[in-house]
């Protein structure tokens, strides 16, 4: 019995004894993978860059410096910080160093998005909408700089492009083109803080001015910082989830004094076309107020239904209308004007993109139009203007529009988060950039009732297509 | 009774062949290396931990760095369309500042060759330029604050309060301070022509100087009380020069047989380390100026270096203010902790951590937080500060520049003059008073050595 014991324990032992060794040869396996595959991330990464240089037109231009200065600053601290970085600290390190990457660009249209601002653009594609209800545009100004003449001080101002239909903040009484100043008694900073940081420690670093001059140079501006919110931060805060009031400043419009107004958030779904009708007249009248993904099948439902009602002349009313789907506006085009270009999308490095609107549509509509615009129709609805008026489909009637022309890409990461970057600009189909300008109408109309009267005028004046 | 303790012993044996069996490859690999054998004892937990932790699985839901990185400047350098130009290795510093940003600790930075280069200038002591001190006055001129001793402005006699109008002919009229100082600095044997003008001279005039080497103010010394002979000595940085400076400082003091001293370290920002320990020697005894502990926990004392034991040994107050900062604190730490003098001012800026320069392939650095550092007493003082001993806030009208208006020097030479036996100790308690808690090894640092 005993010896059985014994050699029992002793088997135990034993296997105890490989257990240990094999957990340890496990270890050492599981260290090896890891700098295996930091090593195998170093080697994709340079393959990467190489494959970029075959892009390039000036392949001279490719440096391979900068990432291994990354590199190496990555693996110094990881080796040598006071504190380990944990999996958690590189996710943290990551996005910081794309952001102020991203920020250095000073562009509205190039950033960093939070995967939580990345759901609220995911919504917005299909034409669900959360906070105030207004299409927020960063528009950037310049300023003398005192210290280097040769680079402008970028400003950036928070302006309310568009109001959704019935949305909170047209209840409260928002208009387009107000400019937001304050957000809760948060000044809305019109820089990057990430950019600011930076170009305040690269100056502090003439040690030359008195110390204390630098201190509290530094000191007022980290206070600026953060008593104040983000460009970035304030429009997501406008159109997040968060039902709490906010209370908005408005910029002055002299005389008149800064306004305060306070908007009750709420989610809003707009439908992107609505009001579609035949009037007395036989004049066929639809709005389209959001270019996202179905837009482009609900117009042309709107249009089978105003065919059917045989309306004799089109209102598209384009007014307050923006969204960036430009596959939208080229199968709305199709209803007009197939196999033509709409517009030319100009990318980087000199590359032209023809956007060519395919023959879709059987019952192509041949009888006149008229688009309704005004100053907040902006993004696709400007392209889908520019390139109906060019090929003498429809006359414009309305304001001169917003101007903003740019196309941008949402680039999605792994994680959630995004990367949203200016890729090109479109022009119309000859050539003319409207980008910044804003598109010039053919019958000019202030107020609502007028342009809708002009465009009725417009239409039952002529007999066929201009 | 039996069975338990068999029951123990078994357990023992199975947690000791566990224990062996781990550490089978370390016998193979280290043999009979003690110290490796204590190192490799000591990792266990950290081995077992990467069994724990994350497997080597690139779908990890956080974003790799590098990986990350390379993709956004491959999108960028292909796809971006705007104004500016997508300028590589700007956008690597740029990341590279924001990936330090995300640690949340200030004294890790980044330097681009630039700021590297003028990092390693003022840690050298050394720069080259005209030796004016500039400053901005309430009506937005840059004026001369101080011509540096020895140096080509004072010898060609620009004088405090002048008033910059031009360099090199042109107007710097609305220009920033900084830019203005970058004009006037050049390299050494070049020259520059500056329009001044002065106060009291009607016309502005012109001066043309050549540029040279310049040493940065370290040290600036005098008595600060010609009977009780308390000298006092200034020190403005912590770089490769300071410590013979202080050496030259304290010997020009000794030829005036000083009694008592008195050591400002306010508004110093600090500097090297090695050197706060060398100017530290200088008024310890013995034992550790500071306590560096590594990363994992491992202490390293600094210990007083003798060879620095070549000055007598005075009655000493220190004065610190919120700006003395890093290498100030290790020496105003040390003695405060050994009681061999008294801190006289406001709490010290608190920063307890060692960085690392590690220089970079293209010439910029990174400055990397690689250790925490702690008093000889073993305290962190990180984000805490150094309380003084005798606090004293500076008078709203003090003017760097005029002792008559230091009520905080004049509380020193009084704490020193306390220690000589010129004064009774009663002459403190006023000071006291306002303290905000008694200090507790305030005896101690009365006794004079």
């Amino acid at each position: 019995m005993r010896t059985i014991h014994r050699i029992g324990i002793g088997l135990l032992v034993g296997l105890v004894f490989a257990s240990g060794y094999a957990t340890r040869i496990q270890c050492i396996n599981r260290q090896q993978a890891l700098a295996r595959s930091s090593r195998n991330q170093a080697t994709r990464l340079s393959q990467g860059t190489r494959v970029a240089s075959t892009q390039l037109a000036d392949v001279a231009d490719v440096d391979i410096r900068p990432l291994e200065t990354l590199y190496t600053v990555l693996n110094r601290l990881k080796e040598h910080y006071v504190e380990q970085l944990t999996v958690e600290d590189e996710g943290k390190m990551t996005y910081d160093a794309v952001r102020t990457m991203l920020a250095s660009f000073a562009d509205p249209n190039t950033r960093f998005i939070e995967p939580a601002q990345r759901t609220v653009l995911a919504d917005a594609e299909q034409g669900k909408f959360h906070g105030i209800g207004a299409i927020l545009a960063i528009k950037q100004t310049w300023k003398p700089n005192k210290q280097k003449p040769s680079q402008p001080i970028s400003e950036e101002h928070l302006i309310v492009a568009t109001l959704l239909p019935n949305s909170p903040a047209a209840k409260a009484g928002l208009k387009p083109g107000d400019e937001i100043v304050a957000i809760n008694g948060k000044d809305v900073l019109p820089f990057d803080p990430y950019n600011r940081v930076n170009d305040m420690v690269q100056s502090a670093r003439t040690r030359d001015l008195p110390q204390m001059q630098i201190r509290k140079m530094l000191e007022a501006e980290q206070k600026r910082i953060e008593e104040g919110i983000g460009m970035i931060d304030a429009e997501a805060m406008l159109a997040s989830n968060d039902k709490k009031p906010v209370t908005l400043t408005l910029a002055a419009k002299p005389p008149a004094k800064p306004a305060r107004i306070t908007i009750q958030p709420d989610d809003l779904t707009v439908d992107p076309v609505s009001d579609v009708r035949v009037d007395a007249g036989g004049v066929g009248y639809v709005r389209v107020s959001y270019f996202d993904a179905a837009t482009a099948d609900e117009f042309a439902q709107a249009m089978r239904e105003l065919q059917s009602k045989s309306a004799k002349g089109l209102i598209v009313d384009l007014r307050g209308a923006t969204g960036g789907n430009v596959t939208s506006a080229e199968k709305i085009a199709g209803w007009f004007e197939p196999n033509r270009t709409l517009a030319v999308l100009i990318r980087s490095r000199g590359r032209k993109a023809p956007i060519q609107v395919a023959a879709s549509e059987k019952d192509i509509w041949r009888k006149p139009v008229v688009l309704l615009v005004d100053h907040a129709t902006t993004r696709a609805p400007e392209v889908l203007a520019a390139g109906l008026r060019e090929g003498g489909v429809a006359k414009l009637v309305g304001e001169k529009t917003y101007g903003n022309f740019l196309d941008n890409t949402l680039i999605e990461l792994a994680d959630g988060s995004a990367i949203l970057m200016a890729t090109g600009k479109y022009v119309t189909g000859k050539g003319f950039d409207y980008n910044g300008k804003g598109l010039p109408v053919d019958v000019q109309a202030t107020s609502a009732d007028e342009q809708l009267k002009a465009a009725t005028k417009l239409l039952s004046g002529t007999g066929g297509r201009p | 009774m039996k069975t338990l303790r068999s029951a123990l012993v078994v357990a023992l044996l199975l947690v000791v062949a566990f224990g062996l069996g781990f550490y089978v490859p370390d016998v193979r690999a280290n043999g009979l290396n003690l110290d490796r054998w204590r190192a490799s004892i000591e990792l266990m937990p950290q081995r077992l931990q990467t069994l724990a932790g994350q497997s080597p699985d690139p779908n990890t839901r956080t974003l790799p760095l590098i990986d990350t990185y390379s993709d956004v400047m491959e999108w960028l350098k292909s796809d971006y369309y705007g104004t500016k130009a997508v300028n590589e290795r700007e956008l690597t510093y740029d990341a590279i500042r924001g990936m330090l940003h995300a640690l949340g600790d200030p004294f890790t930075r980044f330097m681009d060759p630039d700021s590297y280069k003028k990092m390693s200038e003022e840690n050298k002591g050394v720069f080259a330029g005209i030796g004016a001190q500039l400053e901005v006055n309430k009506k937005d001129e840059v004026f001369v604050k101080e011509p540096l001793p020895r140096t080509p402005a004072f010898r060609a006699g620009i004088k405090a309060r002048d008033v910059i109008l031009a360099v090199d002919g042109k107007s710097i009229k609305n220009i920033d301070i900084l830019e203005v100082v970058k004009k006037i600095r050049g390299p050494a044997g070049t020259k520059v022509r500056l329009t001044l003008a002065r106060p009291g001279v009607a016309k502005p005039f012109d001066k043309v100087i050549v540029r040279e080497q310049v040493e940065f103010p370290m040290v600036k010394s005098n008595m600060a009380d010609e009977k009780a002979k308390i000298g006092y000595v200034r020190l403005y940085q912590f770089n490769e020069m300071s410590d013979e400076r202080l050496d030259e400082a304290l010997t020009k003091l000794e030829t005036q047989h000083i009694k008592g001293l008195v050591l400002d370290l306010r508004s110093n920002p600090g500097g090297l380390l090695n050197v706060a320990v060398d100017i530290a020697s200088r008024f310890l005894e013995s034992g550790p100026v500071v306590i560096i502990q590594e990363r994992g926990g491992q202490r390293n004392p600094c210990y007083v270096k003798e060879d620095k034991h070549d000055h007598k040994r005075y009655p000493l107050a220190v004065l610190v203010d919120k700006s003395s900062a890093s290498a100030s604190e290790i020496v105003s730490g040390a003695i405060k902790d050994d009681g061999v003098g008294t801190l006289v001012g406001t709490t010290t800026f608190g920063k307890g951590r060692v960085q690392t320069i590690l220089p970079l392939p293209d010439l910029s650095a990174v400055a990397i937080t690689t250790a925490k550092y702690l008093t000889p007493k073993g305290t962190d003082i990180h984000k805490k500060g150094i309380a003084p001993d005798i606090e004293i806030e500076a008078a709203e009208d003090l003017d760097p520049t005029d002792p008559k208006t230091d009520n905080q020097l004049a509380a020193a030479v009084e704490v020193v003059k306390v220690k000589l036996g010129l004064l009774p100790k009663s002459a403190l308690d006023k000071y006291l008073r306002v303290a905000k808690a008694p200090k507790d090894d305030k005896d101690g640092s009365e006794t004079p050595k």
